[in-house]
């Protein structure tokens, strides 16, 4: 965990464990469902943050609690003191459990955690004597008929109009819900959604009550939340599937109301306050009780939350006017070099140009978890239904990209891992007779490596055949024998990222559909990343990704070839020679550089961008470029190293460039235009 | 079996991209027509699962073209596409039988969504 993470986390539990602290204080006072539920959910969100830490001491007493939260919730029956003890002894045994966190001492942490099972064990044992008392408070609140509330006891969000309404539905044997709705934050017109999730509720009942009211929904006047109360035959899960089925839909969560427990809600208007804004006494005496209750949930939630939701399209349109920002800082530092002009307010504009860069590409960057949640539920089905056994192991999902990556990403790594078990991993009486334990194994695993994210798909499956990968090129005529007995295994094992090339000795349902590998390659390659493959037969199969942080600026060391000023990516070059005191030897049809004791084959540059045909005789002053990533290396011939500089990349239509190496252009500090290479292609051989 | 799109809509761009975007994820895109007019012979004659439909249109507007399949088909399955700020006819497709909406431009996973949950709505 990052010191940036586990600042968050610890903050972000401290609130959860106050709200633990206040609520359980306040049912002292009495049984509020509304303070009940509110110390579910924060002990169900502690829980849910400690399983993303697989810290089970704390999922397990968080999990006790919460049963014995919820049995309260259903009954409504109130807690003794000495289950209010139980309660809040658990709270101290999580919060000196966090402190321990926060101090990141290994031996205090192991003593907090042992206290943690104490703790789940009496907390469980509490709960056993709770289901075994009589509930004799739970059927008060169950029988309260209607009419025993009276107007003053109702909460503010429903007047005596809706209350009716509630009651003469429940005599009906209709059911009142509350649906809290969340629409995608992309939803277009939301007041059409809005329209149609009214007209989907009303075909089944009467929407009586809107928070915000119906005329703020119609002129959007709400950020994308809104609440219903709907009166219906139907359930109020079945109205939950009904909002759900619609599009732009986020997120439906359906409650039950009652006209008894409306009343209840409402003892002591300031009651559920405390719980949910514990942090905000002032504003809540101020605004609080003067405001429908709903509705000051509502802001208070708003209130609470520490991150913003932003349009991206604003986000992207501040990229861009960073990007030009940078272009204009680029030429104000190459006018000032030029006129001899050095000045701190250069320096000064240099500087915040570069942080503000920083800061505004981190708004973009997205933990690779958004696509690895979805893996776990993926990988058990297709296992399921390949009747496999495969157990899936995620690490590094805290890895960030940036957003318009992750869209790209998202496929080819599904692809990547769908191969990987349907392909891959055998069947677990194969697996047993191999030798191999039965439940195969598939690791996905994500880290940063300096400017790059690097993501591996792993298997222990069958491997990939590269016996079969050399026949086959022979047998399509893709590569004469001679060709294909040249070909290293692992140049060989290249071949399977080629269009039309699958060795699946069947078409299966799941990989065979024509989305081959080489889909994954150009997804991958165009979002200016790189992708290699590791086998071993029999021993299963390792297949490597390589992505740039972000696309939209990159660090470039500026070139000159053939009068052509070109930028290539400065974190592929590792080594700048002269010519003249390079080894470069001609060998067979072409050059190579010895360097280091590594044979690299040389590109020249110039050549393959068509700017000049080939050179008989190297220049000794020109120079020769090593470039390097994963583990690949080739050297290319270069006129001149200009210099280095942040390019903003602007992409550049496939119509003016058909040349693979091609992959953006961008305008220079001195209002020149270079076009950006990818060395992708020529790394490849 | 691929679902089987009508794709109503004036420029033949938008409908090039719909097209790419439906056939690149497993539809099947039957026809286009680029009035309301040939919208509602399409229909008759193709028997569409679904119709993507513009609003604005020569001959026949997206709206009268809606009202007109759904007399002659109270099952037909129809989304109808709009610019922003074409709130209120948005509004009048839906009434008339529309059963979503989608705004341009169009964004490809919106477009997926709305034809899938339709989809899961009727089967």
């Amino acid at each position: 965990m990052s010191h940036e993470e586990r600042a968050l986390f610890v903050s972000e539990s401290q609130e959860y464990l106050q709200i633990l602290n206040n609520g359980l204080l306040q049912l002292e006072q009495g049984t509020d469902p509304e303070v009940v539920a509110e110390l579910f959910r924060a002990a169900h969100s502690l829980k849910g943050m400690a399983a993303t830490l697989g810290e089970q001491g704390v999922v397990g007493l968080t999990h006790a609690m919460e049963e014995f939260l919820s049995r309260v919730r259903e009954t409504g029956e109130q807690l003794a003191a000495e289950d209010l003890d139980l309660l809040l002894a658990a709270c101290d045994g999580l919060e000196a459990w966090l402190a321990a966190v926060q101090k990141g001492d290994e031996a205090t942490m192991a003593q907090a955690q042992e206290g943690l099972e104490t703790l789940e064990a009496s907390v469980r044992a509490g709960f056993q004597r709770l289901l075994g008392r009589e509930q004799t408070a739970a059927s008060q609140v169950e029988t309260a008929a209607p009419g025993q509330t009276s107007a003053g006891d109702l909460p503010l969000e429903l007047n005596l109009y809706d209350q009716e309404l509630i009651q003469e539905a429940t005599r009906q044997g209709l059911q009142a819900t509350d649906l809290f709705i969340r629409l995608d934050p992309g939803c277009r017109m939301k007041s059409v959604r809005v329209f149609l999730i009214f007209r989907a509720l009303e075909q089944v009942g009467e929407i009586i009550k809107s928070q915000p009211p119906a005329e703020e929904l119609d002129e959007e006047r709400f950020d994308d939340r809104f609440r219903l109360l709907v009166v219906s035959s139907e359930p109020p899960e079945a109205l939950a599937e009904r909002v759900r089925g619609l599009a732009e839909v986020a997120e439906v969560v359906a409650r039950p109301v009652t006209a008894g427990e409306a009343g209840a809600g409402s003892n002591g208007a300031a009651g559920p306050g405390q719980a949910a804004a514990p942090r905000e006494p002032a504003a809540r005496k101020n605004g609080g009780p003067g405001l429908p209750k709903e509705l000051a949930s509502i802001r208070d939630n708003f209130l609470n939350e520490r991150f913003l939701r932003v349009d991206v399209s604003r986000l992207d349109q501040l990229v861009n006017l960073v990007g030009e920002l940078v272009i204009q800082r680029n030429r104000l530092l190459s006018v000032a070099e030029e006129t001899g002009f050095s000045s701190d307010v250069i320096e000064g504009i240099d500087r915040i140009a570069t942080d503000l860069q920083t800061g505004v590409m981190a708004l973009r960057m997205v933990p690779l978890r958004t696509i690895f949640q979805r893996f776990p539920r993926m990988v058990r089905d297709l296992a399921r239904s390949l009747g496999k056994q495969v157990e899936l192991a995620l690490d590094g999902e805290e890895t960030e990209l940036d957003r318009s990556l992750i869209h790209s990403l998202a496929d080819p790594l599904i692809h990547l891992l769908r191969n990987a078990i349907d392909h891959g991993i055998e069947p677990p009486d194969e697996r047993a007779r191999k030798g191999k334990p039965p439940t195969g194994r598939v690791a996905v695993t994500a880290r940063q490596e300096g400017n790059r994210v690097v993501i591996e798909v792993e298997d222990d499956g069958a491997g990939v055949d590269v016996t079969a990968i050399r026949r086959k090129l022979v047998e399509r005529g893709l590569l004469s024998a001679k060709e294909v007995e040249e070909l290293s295994d692992r140049q060989a094992l290249q071949w399977i990222f080629r269009p039309g090339f699958s060795t699946a000795k069947q078409v299966s349902d799941i990989s065979g559909r024509g989305v081959g590998m080489d889909v994954v390659r150009s997804a991958v390659e165009g979002a200016g990343g790189s992708l290699q493959i590791d086998s071993e037969l029999g021993q299963g199969t390792k297949i490597r990704l390589e992505l740039p942080l972000t696309l939209a600026i990159i660090q470039a060391m500026l070139v000159e070839l053939a009068g052509e000023r070109l930028a290539l990516p400065l974190d592929v070059i590792s080594e700048v020679l002269r010519v003249g005191d390079a080894d470069i030897r001609t060998l067979g049809g072409g050059r190579v550089l010895n360097w280091r004791g590594q044979i690299l084959p040389v590109i020249d540059a110039a050549e393959r961008l068509q700017l000049r045909p080939a050179q008989e005789v190297l220049p000794p002053d020109s120079l020769a470029l090593v470039l390097e990533r994963g583990g690949r290396s080739v050297c290319c011939l270069v006129d001149e190293v200009v210099g280095h500089e942040e390019v903003v990349i602007k992409p550049v239509s496939k119509l003016v460039s058909t040349l693979p190496e091609v992959s953006g252009a961008t305008v220079l500090g001195s209002g020149r235009v270079a076009v950006i290479i990818n060395p992708e292609p020529w790394l490849e051989g | 079996m691929a679902l089987r799109v009508l794709v109503v809509d004036d420029t033949a761009f938008m409908r090039m991209t719909l097209r790419n975007v439906l056939e690149r994820n497993g539809y099947e895109v039957v026809g286009e027509a680029a009035t309301g007019v040939e919208a509602v012979e399409l229909y008759q004659s193709l028997k569409p699962d679904l119709v993507t439909m513009d609003i604005t249109m020569p001959e026949m507007d997206g709206i009268t073209a809606i009202r007109e399949i759904m007399k002659m088909d109270p099952q037909a399955r129809i989304i109808v596409c709009s610019a922003l700020g074409q709130k209120n006819m948005v509004i009048e497709a839906l009434t008339a039988g529309a059963k979503d909406y989608l705004v341009k431009p169009f964004q490809p996973e919106r477009v997926l969504e709305a034809l899938e949950k339709l989809q899961a709505q009727h089967t």
